[in-house]
């Protein structure tokens, strides 16, 4: 399986979609439809009731490391447990396989790593730690959070890296959450682009950001700093305070392309060749052929 | 004359430990850099590298271990009491966390007004005109005049900060991460802000930064950090298209790119920075530098050499010449 990533601006549900699918939901936010299927099973609402299932089926890992460790546990305490409550181990083979796993995620010193508390672990480490964990369930789909956000560049490349390599050796699936078009660039095959809480264009990766089709991914990419470039940053619209209707498209506020349907009307989904897709009015209406020629020129 | 200019710049600090001795941690040791009216200078690095230190030495915000800042020709550590107030009203800075840097229960009105009133520069009823008129320089409506911090968003309060840090016209402005925690769109409006006040107002200006992509925007020069030291200083441009230390390098090959550079076998960096409170001999950044093979790097430090055509870079292998080795001890 590639790994996919779900990309936005705060506020857009990237997180809140992830917290549904592990069936972590906050009090008094609930699913009010659609399926979770996981190889083809339908698994929603199992995950929120049956803790083993998340662990051993669906990981994850998240922005802070740090706050998610127990401070008062050191990491072989966290991982024995995360062993011995998702894989049924003995402690003393769990000890074992906790050296092991730290091997895997780059930490090639577990003596020194296994003693240290959350709060003598670099940020980096801290998350190679939470991965570790994360594995130790031997799942099928690991949703990574923003997982590089908080971390310093150098270390942020690292990471990635890791997930890179350990995506293709176990063949795990991974979704990947991120507010950032590089490193959607740089790490999965496919990207959905979310705005409002809605799919505004999905598809391979190098198709969407090189031609992208939803005026909200094209704002995107313009709103990208570009170390190569002397194009400075074009900000978003920001779109006054009218209210987002609860028919129309969420971006219609801020988009430099609405027409007087976009307000009325969520455009259904366009559905492209090879798993892509865009919902927008203006370019059902544009002449389709022109946009499906631009996709084809860079096929 | 350069409007700032900071010599031998150092500063340490004591770290108690349990049980053991405290140790002396050089934050920032030994920096030198000029910064002329009007230019904006970026230092970037990794956290911990000493760059915010830098920004508050820089300010006086902190006092220095040896070395000077010199800001239009008055060193600052001989600056007498009486005349700070004054000197703050020149330089001012802008944080990365608006929500911290601003108080909760006053309305912003009033904190973008409160420098004209400790600096004496408007009266009651001209302040308020005064305020308004700032708030419009920064992108702001005046109908906000009357909101607390929290009922705006993150890109209002940044706003926010900002025209209060220009409320008494400085002549310099530190900038230390103001658009590492905002959203893509809300970043692009507040360095398009950030470049048209520098236009406008005139003033110099020093953006901190971890993010490289954002500084090529918004500085002229560029300083990269490494365990306290400025290993390599230049225009932004050029330092960003051929770097000449190693550690440009791996940090502009670590930045997550939509459009990779062609042709390039990008450098991983390793591993992450040696603790700063182990001492240790010969260049800092050898236990990750991917050159590191001559025995110079391993005997010593390497001094920051320019390079011609305004660029520098501290490093044994940046010219391709070997320093004279020091002898060993």
């Amino acid at each position: 399986m590639p790994i996919d990533t779900l990309v936005g601006e705060s506020g857009s549900g990237k997180s809140l979609t992830a917290l549904a699918v592990l069936g972590l939901l906050p009090t008094g936010v609930a699913q009010q439809g659609g399926r979770v299927l996981i190889d083809g099973q339908d698994v929603t609402g199992l995950l929120g009731a049956a803790q083993r299932l998340r662990g051993s089926v669906l990981a994850a890992i998240f922005q802070d490391p740090q706050a998610a460790l127990d401070p008062r546990w050191n990491v072989e305490r966290f991982l024995v447990d995360r062993f011995v409550r998702l894989r049924a181990m003995e402690k003393r083979t769990a000890r074992a396989a906790a050296a092991d796993i730290l091997h895997q995620v780059g930490l090639h010193d577990p003596a020194r790593v296994l003693r240290a508390y959350p709060h003598e672990l670099s940020g980096g480490m801290a998350q190679r730690v939470m991965i570790a964990g994360a594995l130790a369930g031997n799942p099928r789909i690991l949703i990574a959070d923003e997982p590089t956000t908080a971390l310093d560049v150098t270390t942020q490349a690292q990471i990635l890296d890791l997930i890179r390599d350990i995506q293709a050796r176990t063949g795990l699936g991974v979704m990947m959450i991120t507010h950032d078009l590089g490193v959607v660039a740089e790490i999965s095959r496919r990207v959905m682009v979310l705005y409002g809480g809605r799919l505004m264009e999905q598809g391979k990766t190098a198709e969407v950001l090189e031609t992208p089709m939803h005026p909200y991914t094209s704002a995107l990419l313009a709103a990208m700093p570009d170390m190569d470039s002397d194009n400075a940053p074009v900000p978003i619209p920001q779109g006054g305070n009218e209210q987002i209707s609860a028919f129309g498209c969420p971006f219609a506020p801020r988009c430099t392309r609405v027409l007087a349907s976009c307000h009325l009307a969520m455009p259904e989904p366009t559905l492209l060749r090879d798993g892509r897709s865009y919902a927008c009015h203006t370019h059902v209406e544009a002449p389709k052929a022109q946009a499906k020629e631009r996709l084809h020129a860079h096929a | 004359m350069p409007m700032l200019e900071a010599t031998g710049l150092t500063r340490s600090f004591l770290i108690k430990r349990p049980l053991r001795k405290p140790v002396a941690v050089s934050a920032v040791g030994g920096i030198d850099l000029a910064i002329d009216r009007s230019e904006t200078l970026a230092i970037v690095g990794e956290s911990g590298c000493g760059k915010s230190t830098l920004g508050r030495l820089l300010l006086g915000l902190l006092p220095v271990t040896s070395g000077s800042v010199r800001f239009e020709g008055r060193d600052l550590a001989t600056l007498p009491a009486s005349d700070w107030r004054g000197q703050r009203a020149r330089m001012q800075i802008v944080f990365q966390n608006p929500l911290e840097a601003l108080d909760p229960r006053l309305p912003i009105g009033h904190q973008i007004a409160e420098p004209l009133a400790i600096h004496g520069t408007a009266s009651g009823s001209s302040r308020k005109a005064e305020a308004e008129r700032l708030m419009r320089e920064v992108g702001l409506s005046v109908s906000l005049y009357d909101r607390r911090p929290l009922e705006l968003s993150g890109g209002q309060r940044q706003r926010v900060v900002i025209a209060r840090a220009l409320a008494t016209d400085p002549a310099f402005v530190v900038f230390d991460e103001p658009v590492s925690a905002l959203d893509v769109s809300v970043q692009a409006q507040i360095i398009a802000l950030i470049r048209r006040l520098q236009e406008a107002n005139g003033f110099a200006s020093v953006f901190i930064s971890h993010d490289l992509r954002v500084v090529r925007h918004v500085a002229d020069r560029i300083a990269v950090m490494y365990l306290g030291r400025i290993v390599e200083e230049g225009p932004v441009k050029e330092v960003l298209r051929s770097p000449a230390h190693p550690y440009t390098r791996t940090l502009i090959d670590a930045v997550p790119q939509i459009r990779q550079r062609p042709g390039r076998e990008r450098q991983r960096l390793q591993g992450e920075a040696v603790d700063a409170m182990r001492e240790q001999k010969g260049c800092a950044f050898r236990p990750r530098c991917p050159l590191a093979t001559i025995d110079a790097c391993a005997l010593s430090v390497p001094a920051l050499k320019s390079l011609g055509h305004g660029r520098s870079a501290a490093c044994h292998l940046a010219t391709g010449m070997r320093t004279p080795l020091q002898p060993l001890v």
